[in-house]
């Protein structure tokens, strides 16, 4: 009952930051909205029993992504105090976010979820799940887990030379 | 009397007992038992909170204290038994002064600035093993969930510095949030050395990981030195101080706060100073692990033993300059800690 009732506030929370996040004329409050609306899922995972992705969804989403986007918005030119309302491309977002919706309904109406009563959620967060996890990516996962690496090996470099190559113009 | 002892000494035993009892009687009177868990879970918060403010009042008198023994002066000497009520006068000297919320702050970030920046230190001591079954709650994820936690306060800051909309706030903001960024990595590859040496990510199973005194410091003083330098960023103190360098920023991020919303700032700089500490003790010095004391007692002397060598160094070295901070990080500390932790994974693997 109260498990129940803990999703639909934060589910409620999720939702409403999501669209304040899109409605709001403010960049910055929007990368504020967008930090909640992402610790509002992080809740859901916990409430799931599964702590470890919830852990690394406020670690790297909030922690990272949201800190650099807040970054970013920080460097530009006068956005302090300015409200500008981006209504530019309505028509492209509103394809974007509906077609994308729509495949992710569709998704979730076909799979045949295996769902667990509330014991089995009980006895999976006794359990260790962060050793589970660890053996499965370097065994059934193991080919998508280096893909990645390579991937985030290749953006790192990349990075690097961007970098060097403005600072050998510089000077 | 023997009650007494397993109190100080393991707090588990009586509490799961007083619990199971207190359950027994609030089954009696027929309400739904998760109404008494909430109710042990506030007192359980409002108690660490006044622990905490008091903490944090009792720190910064210390590292006044140190300060002046480090410049050979008196310290604070005036209010009470050697100027022992002097951040209690200060406090109440703050909480009373005059909000000021200046003209063109953008209100609403401005306000939930401080909020952001001190709830986030308050949440970690969630995972704190303060001593032998006194740990709010064991998480299996307790140092990610630290990680996770402390990292939380750069929007804090960030928001404090783009909401003040002053160029000193803004720029303060700006390296603090560099800076917490660029230190965070080097801690985490040392947090990573020390869960694959103890197997888990539990606070209370690294304390016991390092039980019968096999500290970590030793195997690890690289990732204890890289611990502390790290530590001592992510706090803002001297030599790390760059964010609030108050020769060319002002007072950096916080330079429009003032009355109380600047306590909140103030507060949670001692506080995080002190949870760094504790979280140091807990990974490298065997957390509540001691002889004859009760554990608490000793959680407290290993934590201010660290409290002491970051104060030691604050006032000791001279601030670095912001190019040299990031070079210290980026092209020392991470590559350092990276073979620290690939030589611990081979020789885990090797003995």
């Amino acid at each position: 009952m109260v498990e129940t009732l803990l999703f639909y506030v934060f589910a409620a929370a999720i939702v409403f930051t999501a669209v304040m996040m899109v409605l709001s004329p403010n960049i910055f409050h929007s990368a504020i909205y967008l930090a909640l609306c992402l610790f509002g899922v992080a809740a859901i995972f916990a409430m799931l029993g599964s702590f470890f992705l919830a852990g690394l969804q406020v670690l790297i989403y909030i922690g990272a992504v949201v800190v650099l986007t807040i970054f970013v918005i920080s460097l530009t030119r006068q956005v302090s105090g300015e409200s500008d309302a981006q209504m530019g491309n309505i028509l492209p977002a509103f394809l974007t976010a509906g077609l994308s919706t729509t495949l992710i309904i569709l998704a979730v109406l076909k799979t045949d979820w295996n769902t667990m009563a509330g014991e089995s959620v009980a006895a999976l967060e006794k359990t260790n799940n962060v050793t589970l996890l660890g053996n499965q990516l370097i065994s059934s996962f193991v080919l998508p887990f280096e893909v990645i690496s390579v991937l985030l090996l290749a953006a790192l470099i990349g990075a690097v030379v961007i970098v060097s190559k403005d600072a050998g113009e510089n000077k | 009397m023997d009650l007494l002892k397993d109190i100080l000494y393991n707090t588990d035993k009586p509490w799961n007992q007083f619990y199971g009892w207190a359950h027994a009687g609030w089954a009696n009177w027929g309400w739904p038992p998760f109404i008494l868990d909430i109710i042990f879970q506030l007192c359980f918060a409002v108690i660490i909170a006044v622990v905490l403010i008091l903490n944090a009042l009792w720190i910064i008198y210390y590292d006044r204290k140190i300060a002046a023994l480090f410049q050979i002066r008196k310290g604070p000497n005036r209010v009470g038994p050697l100027g022992l009520f002097q951040t209690i006068a200060d406090t109440v000297k703050l909480l009373i002064k005059e909000d000021i919320n200046p003209k063109a702050v953008d209100l609403a970030v401005f306000f939930l600035a401080p909020v952001f920046i001190f709830i986030p230190t308050f949440m970690v001591m969630l995972v704190i093993p303060f001593g032998r079954g006194l740990i709010p709650a064991d998480l299996n994820i307790g140092i990610l969930y630290v990680m996770a936690i402390t990292g939380l306060s750069v929007i804090g800051i960030l928001m404090a510095g783009w909401g003040s909309n002053s160029k000193y706030s803004l720029i303060g903001g700006l390296r603090s949030a560099v800076q917490l960024v660029s230190y965070e990595i080097p801690m985490m590859l040392v947090i990573l050395t020390i869960v694959m040496m103890s197997g888990t990510l539990s606070m209370g199973g690294i304390v016991q990981a390092q039980a019968g005194y096999k500290w970590f410091w030793l195997p690890q003083i690289v990732g204890f030195i890289l611990f502390l330098i790290a530590g001592n960023a992510e706090v803002n103190r001297a030599p790390f101080d760059l964010p609030e360098a108050e020769s060319e920023l002002v007072a950096g991020f916080n330079t429009e706060y003032s009355a109380m919303k600047f306590a909140f700032f103030y507060l949670a700089e001692y506080v995080n100073l002190f949870i760094t500490s504790a979280i140091a003790a807990t990974l490298f010095l065997g957390g509540w692990e001691g002889p004859l004391l009760p554990p608490v007692v000793w959680f407290f002397i290993k934590t201010y033993f660290v409290v002491t060598l970051l104060m030691w160094i604050r006032w000791t070295f001279p601030r670095l300059r912001v190019d040299h901070l990031m070079e210290f990080s980026w092209k020392y500390l991470i590559p350092i800690a990276l073979l620290n932790m690939v030589v611990t994974a081979f020789v885990i693997k090797l003995v």
